[in-house]
């Protein structure tokens, strides 16, 4: 009965091995909307003696390492292209079933994380590995198979298939690790933590100390570097897409079931299960497989399987720390539920191992630490939420973060709020690519307020969220981070790095469709890179507000593109420094606005809207252009002006 | 242990006591321990402790050639704050710190080679000279690069031969490197390098040569009028500006020629290049321009010149 779907998928691994790293074709044709941006900007480079072949980066400004991304030195190379990611992902979605743009983004994604110096692609491997599961299958069938019998057949197949399928993903998962000893790999899986989790009492400690804390966070960096190196990536995104793929295949069953108005019979005996509204619960080897019926149910342990049919559930779920590759699926389809974490890397959370968290229907919570919705470190973790008014909370780590591996939070409805405090809402670290979808709904994004910038402000904290990708400098190339709204009025707001931005070899992106939207940050925003990497913030449609301090709304700082690009709407941006198309240390920063009549506010008009600061003995590149409409100025521009600053070297054109 | 043993032991102990060697070795440390936690301050990584980093590294310059054993071993840092604060103190410190950094150049660890390389054009130390030309063709092209930017910092010219000979690198990063030394160098043999780098495939070869011009000056004028006729932009555009720059009189009615060119940008330049030397046809061109122009580039260089003027 499973051919049919093997059809699918192998169809579907011939459309993946299609590349995916946005072809020279496309960035040509990045600017065929009709709106004249090429022609404008080969005016505003012609007076700054300049031209759009001058535009370039090398991605060799320091040894490559082991981690850089192909695609990252692709635009680092052409970093004028680096719009075309968006509307090269922006396509394939809109191209996707409504089921694929749920469950197959980590295929979607797979090519992304190409690395540069490993010569083998994420080539998806053939499915003859599942004949080696049998005796797992077998097991579970003569242990619990008069049961699972009396189970429905929609909801039998679906337990049993991703059970297999969890049994699969953590074999395959394992030997990602085949090159690493026991040891190796127990060292990484104890430390890469360690360095992505802040302290709150850091703002407390000496310099000594944290110099000491610092070097000792060196030293785990380097020693792990090798062994980080030996892991093999693809291996552990086909592990997880393979999982995340049974879980698309189970989803039309479970609906079909809902759609015959059914009154499973409860097949467990204990009678706080049959309180509990269980109809089903199986102690395996991977965990324990439930099924809850349509009454609030409770859960907690650490279930490989739960498929919730509705009611209003509240969940506790922990990670079994004892089971190395666990993975697990939970399928929630009705009723307004809530998730609390006990620890962290759960609910749609893999962590050498993946998991999938599907919800459906109803206005759900979600409060969590660290590492939890839509988060993979050396896995693939998926949170699915359909509909309804959803409230997202974490720490560090999640909400689509990902590193050696991806992590996706997708919402498809309601008016959300997501609220975390460090590396999270589209969040991409080494080897990783984190991303939040979210296509429709009034949403809010919220992230910063716990950990203090100790480095730069007494009253500041650092975010790097939202559209954020990180790289260890200088030793390990950054990943990924995407932040893709479809429409819905937004607000975003986070603090020190944010919003379209990145940091070392990384790319970062933010786009929101359409809408009125409002970003608020204060530095290293909206549309800014730091350190030879790509930051964009694209904003389609909708009258949008933008505000920031500094190094923000399209700066590039040290070798890196930082691009703010508005389509259309009477949009405002505000500003103190460093902002509005403005380069530093030979970075480029551009801030487009094809449309409508907009307002561009600064209180520094030194280093802004157009401003470009000399370093390395030659200049940066600060561009404003604003394409057509009636717009205002306070700072260097005009209305139907063109304009250069005395800097090196800065441009504005209003036409 | 015999008691033999343990007498020798007890009289080589006793020695080290009256030699002073144990006392010194405590001085030492005392004296890393200082550097070190004034170098922490001197990075000023930290908000909270910003104010004090000035003061650490003024004290870390004074202690001069004390600090800089401790200081050497830091070369090795990946930290790009460490390493410019390494390069500020060491170069405060100056020549007493020269040949202990030269002796680094030849680490096995190359981004120690890199960062002993830009201490020395800080430094500025003309016994430098001779090892730096020896990384002029190295395989890395940021050393290569570097050792340009340090011979050129310290501006001895014997390095002139092997710096020009880099304004043909294959990596831009080394000719914009070596069109800045050429110039600080301040040498007319380098003028046809930077001529020819006005040209170059990378904005920052073509500003650097640019820069570089004007600081060998008059002799760089009729080579840039040659380009007047014979280049196009962006070469002429920065031609044009180069000559503005050097405000030398003979160039006023070459200028004025291009404010009758077809391309806006060329007529914009020119128009800057006129206001910068000031002279008096250059600046009535540019009012009767004012009449006639409608390209808004023009008209704001136009407007922004005439301004200045007033």
């Amino acid at each position: 009965m499973r051919d049919p779907f093997l059809v699918v998928f192998i169809l579907y691994l011939l459309l993946a091995s299609t590349p995916r790293v946005c072809s020279e074709e496309a960035s040509d044709s990045l600017y065929a909307s009709g709106s004249g941006f090429e022609e404008v900007l080969t005016d505003a480079l012609r007076c700054i003696k300049m031209t759009p072949g001058d535009l370039v980066f090398r991605d060799d400004y320091v040894d490559v390492d082991s981690f850089r991304l192909e695609l990252v030195d692709h635009f680092m190379r052409t970093p004028m292209a680096t719009k075309s990611f968006n509307r090269q992902w922006l396509s394939d979605w809109k191209g996707a079933t409504p089921e694929q743009r749920r469950f197959s983004l980590p295929r979607m994604c797979a090519d992304y994380l190409k690395m540069r110096r490993k010569e083998e692609t994420l080539k998806f491997e053939d499915t003859s590995v599942l004949r080696k599961l049998n005796s797992e299958n077998e097991r579970l069938l003569q242990e619990h198979g008069k049961v699972l019998k009396k189970l429905p057949e929609p909801l039998r197949r679906c337990v049993t298939e991703l059970f297999e399928d969890i049994v699969h993903s953590q074999i395959r998962t394992a030997r990602a690790f085949d090159q690493l000893s026991d040891e190796e790999r127990m060292f990484v899986r104890e430390n890469l933590p360690v360095i992505l989790l802040e302290d709150v009492e850091d703002e407390f400690k000496t310099p000594e100390e944290l110099e000491e804390l610092g070097d000792y966070e060196e030293q785990l960096a380097e020693e792990m570097m090798p062994y980080l190196a030996k892991t093999d990536v693809a291996k552990i995104i086909y592990a997880g897409d393979r999982l995340s793929f049974a879980t698309q295949l189970c989803m039309p069953r479970l609906r079909q079931y809902l759609a015959c108005q059914p009154e499973p019979k409860p097949l467990v005996k204990d009678k706080k299960d049959k309180a509990n509204d269980l109809i089903l619960r199986l102690q395996t080897s991977r965990g324990e497989l439930i099924i809850g019926g349509f009454g609030s149910s409770k859960y907690s342990g650490s279930p490989a399987i739960v498929i919730d049919l509705g009611g209003d559930d509240e969940y506790c779920i922990s990670v079994d720390s004892t089971k190395e590759f666990a993975s697990s699926v939970i399928i929630d389809l009705e009723g307004d539920d809530v998730y609390h974490a006990d620890g962290d890397f759960v609910y749609g959370s893999g962590f050498f191992g993946h998991g999938i968290l599907v919800d459906l229907l109803g206005d759900d919570t979600y409060l969590t630490n660290n590492f939890s919705l839509g988060s993979g470190l050396f896995g693939v973790g998926v949170l699915v939420d359909e509909q309804g008014n959803d409230k997202y909370f974490g720490d560090t780590f999640g909400q689509g973060a990902g590193s050696f591996g991806m992590g996706f939070l997708v919402d498809m409805e309601g008016a959300d709020q997501y609220s975390g405090a460090l590396f999270v809402q589209g969040f991409g670290f080494v080897s990783g690519l984190g991303a939040l979808i979210d296509s429709s709904g009034n949403d809010n994004y919220f992230a910063g307020g716990r950990y203090k910038d100790i480095l730069r402000y007494k009253d500041h904290y650092i975010s790097l969220s939202q559209g954020f990708a990180y790289g260890l400098r200088p030793m390990m190339s950054g990943g990924i981070g995407m932040l893709f709204d479809l429409s819905g009025n937004d607000v975003y707001t986070s603090d020190i790095f944010g919003q379209g931005s990145s940091y070392w070899f990384s790319l970062g992106t933010l786009m929101d469709a359409e809408g009125n939207d409002k970003y608020v940050s204060f530095q290293y925003a909206q549309g800014a890179g730091t350190h030879l990497c790509l930051g964009i913030l694209e904003d389609g449609s909708g009258d949008d507000v933008y505000i920031s301090h500094g190094v923000s709304q399209g700066c590039g700082h040290d070798l890196a593109l930082g691009m703010l690009w508005d389509k259309s709407g009477d949009d405002n941006y505000v500003a103190q420094s460093l902002s509005q198309g403005a380069g530093s240390a030979n970075g480029f920063g551009i801030l487009v606005d094809e449309g409508g009549d907009d307002g561009y506010y600064v209180s520094i008009k030194d280093n802004t809207q157009g401003y470009g600061n000399p370093r390395r003995d030659y200049g940066s590149v600060g561009m404003l252009l604003d394409l057509s409409g009636k717009d205002r100025y306070i700072g260097n521009g005009k209305d139907s002006t063109w304009w250069t600053t005395p800097s090196k070297w800065g441009v504005g054109i209003d036409r | 242990m015999s008691r033999a043993k343990l007498f020798i032991i007890c009289l080589f102990g006793v020695f080290l006591a009256e030699s002073g060697y144990c006392g010194s070795l405590s001085e030492k440390d005392d004296l890393k321990k200082k550097v070190d936690s004034l170098f922490v301050l001197a990075c000023g990584g930290l908000e909270k402790y910003r104010d004090q980093a000035q003061p650490a590294e003024s004290m870390l310059v004074e202690m001069g050639e004390k600090a800089v054993p401790y200081l050497l071993e830091k070369l090795t840092t990946q930290s790009a704050r460490e390493k410019w604060t390494l390069i500020r103190i060491f170069g405060k410190i100056g020549e007493s710190a020269a040949i202990p950094v030269i002796g680094r150049l030849d680490s096995e660890d190359k981004d120690e080679t890199k960062l002993a390389i830009r201490i020395l054009g800080e430094i500025k130390d003309n016994r430098a000279v001779e090892p730096l030309i020896r990384f002029l063709n190295k395989e890395d092209y940021n050393i290569r690069s570097h050792a340009c930017e340090s011979l050129g910092k310290i501006g001895d010219t014997t390095a002139f031969n092997d710096v020009s000979s880099r304004m043909e690198d294959s990596v831009e990063v080394v000719r914009k490197s070596a069109a800045v030394a050429l110039g600080n160098m301040k040498d007319v043999r380098g003028i046809p390098f930077l001529v020819r780098g006005l040209s170059d495939h990378h904005f920052s070869v073509r500003m650097s040569s640019a820069n570089s011009l004007l600081e060998i000056s008059e002799p760089a004028v009729k080579p840039l009028l040659f380009l007047l006729d014979h280049s196009a932009p962006p070469t002429l555009h920065l031609a044009i500006e180069s000559l503005g720059r050097l405000k030398d009189k003979k160039t006023v009615p070459p200028l004025l020629e291009k404010l009758k060119d077809e391309d806006w940008a060329t007529r914009a330049f020119a128009v800057e290049a006129l206001a910068e030397i000031g002279d008096q046809r250059g600046i009535l061109a540019i009012k009767k321009m004012k009449k006639v122009e409608t390209h808004p580039f023009v008209m704001s260089k136009i407007d922004q010149c005439l301004e200045k003027k007033d």
